[in-house]
């Protein structure tokens, strides 16, 4: 699938002249014969782009983007998902070529491939490879598909959307980086959170805000009474005005009114918005759960 | 000689050291931890003999792909850059059948991130499908233009090290691209008269020991030698690379020689250069460079939390 020209012109200019030339080059191989040249020229990128090249970071809006969010991408993770677009091919030799690139990759190359999920042609053919990503252990490769990728919210069936959801939360993920967290939030999602926020309220650990979000409308009592509890030891600003949010929307009658304006007070709570969330998500911290 | 003396790293506290043969699949991440503590910021991870026959060639695949996927990444979460050479070794070149079709996978695997070049391989009972296997991978070498580490056997060694020699320098190869290993007091002149890379395993009872190092650095001097640990799944030890500097520089060794021999000698002869800006190893690596640990430290220093030791509690 092409990637769209405003893609291609942001990482066109990123690179210097000579660079530009070889990707030039590249193109017209790769359109030419792509199952002589692709392997070689997909490899060995990252030895032909300079060290100062590769390691550039590139934001783009999303409504630039359309289908990808590039958001901190290395100019090596765009100019490979770049290459994989311009493959085109009839439908069985194109997923056993794709699914030989997969098979060989190294850690790089397995992050541009996760990355180009959604530009890859016949996307229900990369449904399975999508879940096995999930399933690496290799931090910057589960990354690749969990944050900024559409194509899990748009391509996996529940289960394998709640297994991501959660297994995001056990490898803290950034995850209010997942592209539909919110819109493909269940029922059978909250009741697993519910059930890891009981196992980690056992096990004295902290319990990250944004479980209790994603969880927020199927909360039992022994649920609240830990969320009261977590929201009256809180000393963070951000996660103290996500957990009084949820409190208020179920109605907690326990969180007395004077302790609420004192801690309100101290806490500095803001009200729940979009623009709390987009805070909460850039403070960018790694939460250790 | 062979007398305990106590260990006592503080003599190279703040040096940098690189350990250019390390089998980090084999060992914990007690040793990362280690690794990192005495100041072994970059390691490389040769393939080799996984202790027991292969019976297929999926698993040298998987070997391969870990090598450049799951360790390096293990690695990387402890502050340790991880590169390896990627070959088929010289135990492994004698089930022909299965070789043949490593052979063939192979040019799919040297190109990659953190593949440095072709290793280890050479002799090993010195048989013709070892010296078949080892001619066939020189040849691809010199096509990549990528250095080569070659295993010297224990048994026959001299006439094993000669032989490897020899036969680099039949296929053209630049002796500067090939590193000779496991050299002893008795290979060591005929390596360095031909020009290679000599480099020197310190592993306990059955390689060298540190002590004869020590001589050997004084009689040879510091060029064009590297000595590393080869720490694998024997009684071995990791920290072989750091505690010969400290052994060397108590020994009265010059800091600039203890600093060629365990540093930068192997990034020369690895050409690491072309894979990595050499100033970045003035800088602490992180595992996510994108990650901004905004006020969080508590991870500096390799991204993996510390165990207490020194606690009964589990927590």
């Amino acid at each position: 699938m092409n990637l769209n020209s405003k893609v291609i012109a942001q990482l066109i200019q990123s690179v210097n002249a000579e660079e530009r030339d070889y990707l030039n080059t590249c193109e017209k191989q790769i359109k030419e014969q792509y199952k002589t040249h692709f392997v070689r020229i997909f490899s060995t990128l990252s030895r032909k782009l300079s060290l100062s090249t590769k390691e550039k970071l590139i934001q783009m809006q999303v409504s630039d983007s359309e289908n990808l969010i590039i958001e901190d991408w290395t100019v090596l993770r765009l100019a490979r998902v770049y290459l994989l677009s311009l493959i085109q091919d009839e439908e069985e030799s194109y997923v056993q070529f794709i699914n030989q690139l997969f098979d060989y990759a190294d850690m790089q190359e397995l992050v541009a491939l996760y990355s180009a999920l959604n530009v890859l042609d016949y996307p229900s053919r990369w449904i399975e490879r999508c879940k096995e990503g999930i399933r690496n252990n290799i931090g910057l490769v589960q990354e690749a598909i969990i944050e900024q990728n559409k194509f899990p919210s748009e391509h996996l069936n529940e289960e394998a959307w709640n297994q991501m959801v959660l297994k995001s939360f056990f490898t803290s993920k950034n995850v209010l980086k997942i592209a539909g967290l919110f819109e493909r939030n269940n029922p059978n999602l909250a009741t697993a959170i519910v059930d890891y926020i009981y196992e980690r309220h056992s096990a004295k650990r902290n319990i990250h805000p944004i479980l209790w979000l994603l969880a927020k409308n199927n909360l039992p009592e022994r649920a609240l009474s830990i969320l009261s509890e977590q929201f009256h030891n809180c000393s963070d600003s951000l996660e103290g005005s996500i957990l009084f949010y949820i409190l208020e929307e179920n109605n907690v009658k326990s969180v007395e009114k004077e302790q609420l304006t004192s801690l309100n007070q101290e806490l500095a709570l803001i009200p729940f918005s979009e623009d709390l969330l987009e805070r909460f998500k850039n403070r960018n911290v790694c939460v250790q759960i | 000689m062979g007398q305990p003396m106590p260990l006592d790293l503080d003599i190279i506290k703040g040096m940098k050291f690189v350990d250019p043969h390390i089998h980090m699949v084999s060992r914990t991440t007690d040793d990362y931890q280690a690794l990192f503590d005495a100041g072994v910021l970059l390691i490389i991870e040769p393939a080799f003999w996984v202790g027991q026959p292969r019976t297929g060639l999926d698993t040298f695949k998987d070997y391969y792909s870990s090598l450049i996927g799951w360790e390096r990444f293990r690695a990387s979460q402890f502050g340790i850059r991880h590169f390896c050479t990627i070959g088929l070794n010289s135990r492994e070149a004698n089930n022909e059948a299965l070789a043949d079709q490593v052979m063939e996978i192979l040019p799919h695997f040297i190109y990659k991130e953190g593949v440095l070049g072709i290793g280890e391989i050479g002799f090993d009972d010195q048989t013709a499908a070892e010296e078949k296997y080892y001619r066939a991978q020189l040849e691809l070498a010199k096509e990549a233009n990528i250095p080569v580490q070659v295993h010297t056997p224990h048994r026959d060694k001299t006439k094993g090290t000669l032989r490897s020699m020899e036969i680099a320098l039949e296929h053209g190869l630049d002796p500067q691209m090939v590193i000779i290993d496991h050299n002893s007091e008795e290979t060591v002149k005929d390596v360095l008269d031909r020009g290679f890379w000599a480099a020197f395993t310190i592993y306990p009872f059955t390689k060298m020991g540190n002590e004869r190092m020590v001589d050997i650095v004084k009689q040879y001097g510091s060029a064009n030698i590297m000595v590393n640990s080869a720490a694998d799944w024997g009684i071995s030890d990791p920290l072989a690379v750091p505690k010969t500097a400290a052994l060397m520089l108590q020994m009265g060794i010059d800091r600039k020689d203890v600093e060629k021999v365990t540093y930068t000698n192997a990034l020369e002869a690895f050409k690491v250069a072309n894979h990595l800006d050499l100033e970045s190893l003035n800088q602490t690596l992180q595992a996510d460079p994108l990650a901004k640990f905004q006020g969080n430290t508590i991870l500096r220093g390799g991204q993996q939390p510390r165990l207490n030791k020194d606690s009964i509690i589990i927590s």
